[in-house]
């Protein structure tokens, strides 16, 4: 009985065991080594792969030329962190915060008259029966001419919400795509535009009519943006500064079809993204990436501890440093 | 109403920078703001164009301040009231259209001679970029060889007025770039680029070794550029601007005078004596090798430089500017973070730009040159296109200007009227 019993056992056991089961013991038909080929379309192996040997060291740091403008002459060298100005593109984050922007840009200021809004007597237009005519309530009703808007437009705010880690991100985003473009050009501070000396001295005496004037700097603005490669045929170029700069923003104004101006102030991810390329002070910069980094740094102070995120940003390399060469 | 002045005649910005008054209280952006008024009032009595930066040594000099701009006369001439004219033949005319259009200030600025000159946009680089592989190596190699030996004086503080110089200054006497050429650069111990050591040199250490060529390679340059070359150029040209200057007043004294013609002409001839001589300076200051000095000297250059690791920023930064001043290429930050051997470096410079139209990028790729039934046309080909391939299109024209029919377009003749009793739309 025992012996049965162990007999059974040692069946099922064998029934369990690898061999047993047919389906892995099917033997895999393998061409013979002759008769392989590549396929047709078969791709070259990818370069992306590294070594495992090969240590790792993405960049951490981007250097930023500071020019003067406008003659464009390299002034100085500055540093950002990467995750300031080399951040990976990002479409769907940027459109997160365009469409961010714009519903909050929205008015919301259109409104119609309900029939409970509309003037006038509520008084029954004609009898209910008897006319040969439809029923009518008073005239302010929708179906009335002059009567009100049934689903019309209120006053309402379109605004919508981002996290604000999100929107900073955009922001440093759409910096950073500028600049891996070469479409972000750093200036020293007080960026304004030079209008020539005689033309500025005749214009102060009075001997210009203001069309006159327009004309002149529609003329200039568009030779000299035209020169740099920065004008209409160009894209165009918006100029970012701390503050408003009469020449400047008074040109642009004027000669728009080459370009806009913007105070810091007034600026959105949007800004950043239309036009040929961003021209913008060395200060502006560095404000504009302060003021849009609640991602990078916490908000939360501790006495005594130091804020270990934070990262470097318009660190002056050249010409204040002695580093020696490597 | 216009305030005036509209445009700010006077601030140079970079002059205040140093001193922000104008702040906002409200917001962070207080550190932002640059300009002050109350502290360069003097300045801008004296000064009137708006400068954004610092204007360089170097630049002031060779700077002329655009002149020639010609107000439009304030004067006004009023036109003869109808009822004084006395000419018989005078007939009024019944509208505007009748009327012969004069005077206007439109399209003032577009006469030369209103707008003036000297107001085209001079930039840090030459007014036009350089295209020629040949001259582009050259002067790539030029700008490491150059930007290497600058990053080598950084840190000694005597040698900053000639590392500045050497960064700043154009292409020099065509000598120069032969000289600098024969400096030679390979790759160092940890695979960057350095100078090539020379080989009869038995010095202890690669430091050593590398600390001596720089030495020696600085020297040269500086013999080459500063000072006294400098110098003399200066000199030749404040020379040749008072000469000019002096000729300017003597020429405008003259003709108030009316002298006689043998002044005049002799007047001519020193004017283009001084005309040969501004050129030759120039010549001899700033001389772009042509294609076949850049040729001759690419044998000498070799490609060992090509593939050594570039890594040090200011370096980079260095070159980047020095080939900016030398090509006219401005390389952008973010190129110049990928940017990691002299090698990719001068494929990125010399790369054409991208075409904007797929037309013109299959022409210049040649493309579909081997098919005969494909044509690639830069815009849409019309019926006139079509009509003028055949040679029809001359015929159709004269017919249709015989008849007096609009050659294009249909001017203001309607759709056939019959379509609408047909379709039944109103």
């Amino acid at each position: 009985m025992a012996g049965k019993g162990m007999r059974c056992l040692s069946e099922a056991m064998r029934g369990l065991s690898l061999g047993a089961q047919t389906c892995r013991t099917v033997p895999v038909r393998t061409a013979p080594l002759i008769s392989r080929r590549s396929m047709a379309t078969e791709a070259p192996v990818s370069k992306i792969t590294r070594s495992v040997a090969e240590k790792w060291t993405p960049i951490t740091t981007v250097p930023v030329t500071v020019h003067s403008f406008p003659d464009l002459a390299p002034r100085s060298l500055e540093t950002y962190s990467a995750k300031h100005l080399y951040l990976p593109l990002r479409r769907d984050i940027l459109h997160l915060a365009v469409v961010y922007e714009g519903d909050n840009t929205r008015q919301g200021t259109a409104q119609a008259k309900t029939r409970w809004e509309v003037a006038g007597s509520h008084r029954k237009v004609r009898p209910q029966k008897g006319s040969g005519r439809a029923r009518v309530g008073n005239k302010q009703s929708p179906l009335q001419r002059g009567g009100g808007k049934s689903h019309g437009p209120r006053n309402r705010d379109f605004g919508t919400k981002l996290n604000r880690k999100v929107y900073d991100l955009a922001w440093r985003t759409a910096l950073s795509y500028r600049y891996r473009r070469g479409e972000l050009i750093v200036t020293e501070d007080g960026l304004d535009l030079p209008l020539p000396e005689d033309f500025l001295q005749q214009a102060q005496d009075g001997l210009l009519t203001r069309e006159l004037e327009d004309a002149f700097i529609e003329k200039y603005v568009g030779e000299m943006l035209g020169a740099m490669q920065w004008g209409k045929a160009h894209g165009r170029t918006t100029f970012i500064t701390g503050e408003e700069r009469m020449n400047l923003f008074t040109a642009m104004g004027v000669a728009g079809e080459n370009g806009r101006a913007l105070e810091l102030e007034d600026v959105d991810v949007k800004d950043l993204l239309e036009t040929g390329r961003i021209v913008v002070e060395s200060s502006v910069l560095k404000e504009m990436i302060k003021r849009h980094r609640s991602d990078l740094v916490t908000s939360i102070f501790l006495p005594g501890q130091k804020n270990t995120k934070e990262t470097t940003m318009g660190t002056v390399v050249y010409p204040s440093s002695k580093v020696s060469y490597t | 109403m216009r305030h005036l002045p509209r445009l700010r005649g006077a601030v140079s910005a970079s002059l205040c920078c140093s001193s922000p008054t104008h702040i906002r209280t409200t917001t962070a952006v207080a550190a932002v703001a640059t300009t002050s008024s109350s502290s360069t009032k003097t300045q801008s009595l004296q000064r009137r164009t708006l400068s954004t930066s610092l204007p360089r040594s170097d630049a002031v000099e060779a700077y002329t301040p655009p002149q020639g701009l010609k107000p439009p006369p304030q004067a006004q001439k009023a036109a003869v009231r109808p009822d004084k004219i006395t000419d018989p033949a005078y007939e009024p005319a019944q509208d505007g259209l009748e009327l012969e259009e004069v005077g206007g200030l439109d399209g003032w600025w577009e006469n030369p001679d209103n707008y003036g000159v000297g107001r085209q946009w001079v930039g840090y680089g030459p007014a036009e970029k350089i295209t020629d592989p040949a001259v582009l190596e050259v002067a790539v190699y030029r700008a490491l060889v150059e930007a290497m030996v600058a990053r080598r004086q950084m840190n000694t503080p005597d040698a900053t007025p000639a590392r500045d110089a050497l960064l700043e200054s154009g292409w020099g006497p065509a000598a120069l770039t032969a000289t600098t050429v024969q400096t030679k650069l390979c790759g160092g111990s940890h695979g960057t680029l350095i100078l090539k050591p020379a080989e009869d040199v038995e010095t202890a250490t690669a430091a050593e070794q590398e600390a001596e060529v720089t030495e020696e390679a600085k020297e040269q340059l500086e013999a080459a550029v500063t000072p006294e070359q400098e110098a003399e150029v200066v000199e030749a040209k404040e020379e040749v601007k008072t000469a000019v200057a002096s000729e300017q007043v003597a020429e405008i004294t003259e003709e108030t005078k009316e002298e006689a013609d043998t002044g005049v002409a002799s007047e001519q001839e020193t004017e283009t004596e001084v005309k040969e001589e501004v050129d030759a300076t120039k010549d001899s200051a700033d001389h772009v090798i042509s294609t076949e000095e850049a040729r001759a000297l690419l044998k000498e250059i070799g490609h060992e430089w090509k593939r050594p690791m570039i890594k040090d920023l200011i370096y980079k930064y260095f070159i980047a500017k020095r080939i900016y001043k030398l090509t006219g290429h401005r390389i952008p930050d973010g190129k110049l973070v990928a940017i990691n051997s002299g090698g990719v470096l001068l494929k990125e410079i010399v790369k054409p730009p991208k075409a904007k139209k797929l037309a013109e990028e299959i022409e210049n790729k040649q493309l579909f040159q081997s098919l005969p039934n494909v044509k690639v046309f830069p815009r849409r080909v019309t019926p006139i296109d079509k009509e003028k391939m055949m040679g029809r299109w001359k015929v159709i024209r004269e017919e249709l200007e015989r008849r007096g029919l609009p050659v294009i377009g249909t001017a203001n003749i309607d759709n056939a009227i019959e379509k609408k009793w047909v379709t039944g739309t109103k």
